[in-house]
């Protein structure tokens, strides 16, 4: 069904919206098979395949529109209780999801959306014929399967419905009458899926401006420039033609269905009858939503959500990239700021107090809050909700726990919280594995939870909150647990670390363990599904945003993995230090505490040099042997910082040649000619325009489970 | 080929390093700056001097005295860094001095003969100028930027881990 226009200019509007309606079928779908008696629910499932069908057909992607058809054919059958929502028809539509994501993904890279859904769609009228004939009901979609709304529609909107005017127009009527124009009631139906019909108001009403006047229309003007009105709108017009002109004006629109044209006859005596008939039409109003209710109510509901439509195209989209070069800007701003406050203060000194020298200084204080203000919105500009991750799983979860045979609860909180975008790009994978962890590995079989007395079904529990600087997201379980002595073992035979070393491991250290290359989760707890995703992976990806990855473990209680993150990739905290008269920032996340420690009092154990802190040994690192920096006749100083860094349970001092303090900085990577230095970070430019390095603490002590082993007794 | 008007020259920009004269072609250079200070970064190839800033961007700097073995070089005032773009990649090359922006005619410029200098590695070379007496060494940028330098960064990362271990 191509009309008369050129779609291509529509089509990122449609992917748009259709991308809009999958995530409203996504969501909903999987809570309508719990929540099965849920109208709204229905409602809002109908109305998104509906609104898929009308763009899809009026785009002319004739297998998407059929597709949503038959879709929408079962779920009115649920829609109106014909149907009961069970598990093999939540399947079927999920299947017809999958689909249409297909379908659309296909539209999307240019193809014409020719993708085989003839079975699909047999199964669904299967399933939407099946039960239609227990059921006698007149508006079977059966008897018009084509378009089911119509027939229901189609009686209340074709005769004319009863109107009613105000004072004010009757006058206006009136007086036209009087002068001896004619004026007509109009009713233009448009056709069911219309693509704009705001649009096709629109021409409706300027081409009957040329040979009359719109006296009013129903609904107003405003709510049918804002879309709120089905396919059918009423119009009073004040002309001198006759119907047939008129109605030739209108048909020459296309997509218009039908078209109504009734004379309106008022005078004084009448007057009293329109009254009469305004009566009649409260009974009628109060009848039709009863009887089009079902049909109706997606689209007021659908205004009422409107609000989000007008913010949407408030929206520009921008590239990354471009924000990244602003961040850029932004932050020579910055240094010059300091630079121009330096100037003012040695200008000062010169010349001493001046009206230019405190301009100057004015000025450039109020630049100082400027480039602030500016960092951070563009910082702000950068942040995403979480829930675009989220959102996917608990589609994924539904069928990970129906595949494995689980029975599982998922809980999502904490959609809202909002991320840098980089770091939601990458946050997506990590989470997959963990969920799919939890629910292979974790969640016990509906059978052995009984038995070990918990209830058959188990938790996920997917939470997201930010806690100061951070975001927390923690996956959490009630599956089996880990055991601390299986861990042990495992890692032994897999020649992760010696048996000796593994004795000494605490339990905590133990099930961290999990985190150690080569360590498939897979043999260790379970091999339901057999694909236990190296948790190694997930730490790297984790730990390549600048995040942490913990774990906690109780044997037969459930495992709780916690992620830690930056809010953005671009600014950290870091606490800056001196080394060799170089400046290096330790990002503040891995920063536990700083100490003060004589030299006296570094002992030795096994060739590493520990001090003892509060009674536990403390490993400890010259800095500058690290990097590669220390220069042999320097001498040793008797007293120095040392900077404790943790990495997961462990602790590691790292020697230092003096501190600096906390900063904000912005992290910039070293380049593709540099590349990845293990040890470091990146690189932020100082207030000054030097160049410093921002230290990576695990990369600085390798990143083995043996060495960290090293480190623990 | 010769009735192009633009493939009948090379616009080279002139460099010296130890004594000797070397051209890059000027559409890969983006600027040249005077010596600014270098923060130097642990752990990669001897020859990579450090990062610099510039103008907001971290720009790694290679030391061309070190890349081709010609011992330490000498910072003086002449000294400059060169900034190139190379296959996306913005470098900063240390040279003792820039001289001058030159045309030379395509017809003097020669494949390189097997042995020139005894000083670099023939690989880095793309061709021989003659200018007024003058031997010019034209350099093949990439081969300079990154023959043999992820052997070496490679190298150094390996070390590195055998180090910790």
């Amino acid at each position: 069904m191509t009309s008369d226009f050129d779609v291509s200019q529509y089509m990122g509007l449609f992917l748009d919206e259709a991308e809009e309606q999958l995530q409203i079928l996504d969501e909903s779908i999987i809570v309508l098979e719990h929540d099965k008696e849920n109208m709204d629910l229905l409602n809002k499932i109908f109305r998104a395949a509906h609104t898929l069908k009308g763009s899809s057909a009026s785009m002319g992607f004739d297998n998407i529109a059929r597709l949503t058809h038959a879709m929408e054919s079962v779920l009115d059958r649920l829609r109106h209780r014909d149907l009961a929502v069970t598990t093999e028809i939540a399947n079927l539509l999920l299947e017809s999801l999958d689909n249409l994501r297909l379908l659309i993904n296909n539209v999307a890279g240019g193809g014409e959306g020719d993708l085989d859904v003839s079975q699909l769609i047999g199964k669904l009228k299967q399933v939407a014929q099946g039960k239609a004939i227990e059921v006698s009901e007149p508006t079977s979609p059966k008897t018009e399967p084509v378009q089911p709304e119509k027939t229901q529609q189609g009686t209340a909107q074709v005769t004319a419905p009863p109107f009613v005017l105000d004072d004010v127009e009757t006058n206006v009527i009136q007086s036209a009458l009087i002068k001896g124009f004619n004026v007509w009631h109009i009713v233009v139906k448009l056709v069911s899926d219309c693509l704009m019909k705001a649009a096709r108001a629109y021409i409706v009403f300027n081409n009957l401006r040329d040979v009359g006047e719109v006296v009013k229309t129903i609904p107003s003007t405003q709510e049918i420039e804002e879309e709120k009105f089905d396919d059918t709108f009423e119009i009073f017009l004040v002309s001198k033609e006759d119907a047939y002109v008129i109605n030739d004006i209108i048909k020459s629109i296309s997509e218009i269905d039908q078209v109504t044209i009734n004379p309106v006859n008022i005078d004084k005596d009448v007057a009293p009858q329109v009254s009469e008939q305004d009566a009649q039409q409260v009974e009628i109003k109060s009848l039709q939503p009863d009887a089009t209710q079902k049909v109706a109510d997606p689209f007021k509901k659908k205004t009422s959500e409107k609000p989000a439509t007008p913010v949407k195209t408030q929206t520009v989209r921008v590239d990354v990239q471009r924000l990244e070069n602003l961040m850029n800007l932004v932050g020579e701003l910055v240094i010059d700021r300091t630079r121009l406050l330096d100037v003012g203060g040695g200008l000062k000194n010169q010349l001493g107090s001046g009206d230019l020298i405190d301009t100057l200084e004015e000025v450039s204080v109020h630049i100082g809050r400027i480039t602030t203000d500016l960092q951070e919105e563009i910082m702000k500009a950068r942040m995403f909700p979480i829930e675009q991750v989220f959102n996917r799983f608990p589609r994924m979860v539904r069928d990970l726990a129906q595949k494995a045979n689980r029975e599982v609860e998922f809980i999502v909180e904490g959609k809202e919280t909002e991320l840098d975008r980089t770091v939601i790009e990458e946050i997506g994978d990590p989470l997959i594995h963990l969920l799919r962890n939890a629910i292979d590995h974790g969640i016990e079989s509906p059978e052995e939870r009984v038995a070990l007395g918990k209830p058959t079904q188990g938790k996920v529990h997917l939470k997201a909150f930010q806690q100061e600087n951070q975001i927390v997201i923690t996956v959490e379980d009630d599956g089996r647990g880990m055991s601390p002595e299986k861990m042990r073992s495992t890692a032994v035979e897999k020649g992760i670390i010696s048996a000796e070393a593994a004795a000494r491991l605490s339990d905590r250290e133990a099930i961290n363990l999990i985190f150690s290359a080569g360590f498939s989760t897979a043999t260790v707890i379970s091999d339901i599904s057999g694909r236990g995703v190296g948790m190694d992976i997930v730490r790297a990806h984790i730990e390549k945003i600048n995040g942490i990855i913990d774990i906690d473990s109780v044997y037969g209680k459930g495992t709780r993995f916690t992620i830690k993150l930056p809010l953005t990739l671009a600014i950290n905290r870091s606490l800056l230090v001196y080394l060799r008269e170089k400046v290096f920032a330790f990002p503040l996340s891995s920063v536990v505490e700083i100490i003060n420690v004589e030299r006296k009092n570094i002992q030795r154990v096994q060739r590493r040099e520990v001090v003892m802190v509060r009674g536990e040994v403390l490993p400890i690192l010259k800095l500058s042997t690290l990097l590669d920096i220390s220069d042999d006749n320097e001498q040793e100083p008797e007293r120095f910082p040392v900077v404790v860094c943790g990495i997961s349970e462990k602790r590691v001092g790292f020697v230092v040649d003096s501190l600096i303090g906390e900063q904000e900085i912005v992290i910039k990577s070293l380049g593709d000619y540099i590349g990845q230095v293990p040890g470091l970070a990146g690189a932020t430019i100082m207030g000054d325009g030097r160049v410093a390095l921002i230290l990576d603490v695990r990369g600085l002590v390798g990143q083995t489970g043996a060495e960290a082993s090293g480190f623990a007794s | 080929m010769e009735d192009k008007k633009q493939n009948t020259e090379e616009q080279l920009v002139v460099f010296s390093l130890a004594g000797e004269t070397y051209g890059v072609d000027i559409s890969v250079v983006h600027e040249i700056i005077r010596m600014q200070a270098i923060t130097k970064v642990p752990r990669t190839p001897h020859f990579v001097e450090g990062v610099i800033n510039l103008r907001g961007r971290i720009v790694p700097v290679i030391d061309l005295h070190k890349r081709f073995n010609l011992g330490d070089s000498e910072e003086t005032q002449h000294s400059r860094i060169i900034v190139v773009e190379v296959a996306g990649v913005t470098v900063g090359m240390i040279v003792d001095s820039v001289s001058e922006v030159l045309r030379l005619p395509t017809s003097n410029i020669e494949p390189p003969p097997p042995v020139i200098t005894n000083s670099i590695d023939s690989a880095y070379l793309r061709a021989v100028g003659k200018w007024q007496e003058q031997l010019i060494i034209l350099l093949d940028l990439e081969k300079v930027l990154y023959e043999n330098e992820k052997k070496e960064l490679q190298q150094s990362h390996f070390e590195l881990n055998s180090n910790l271990a």
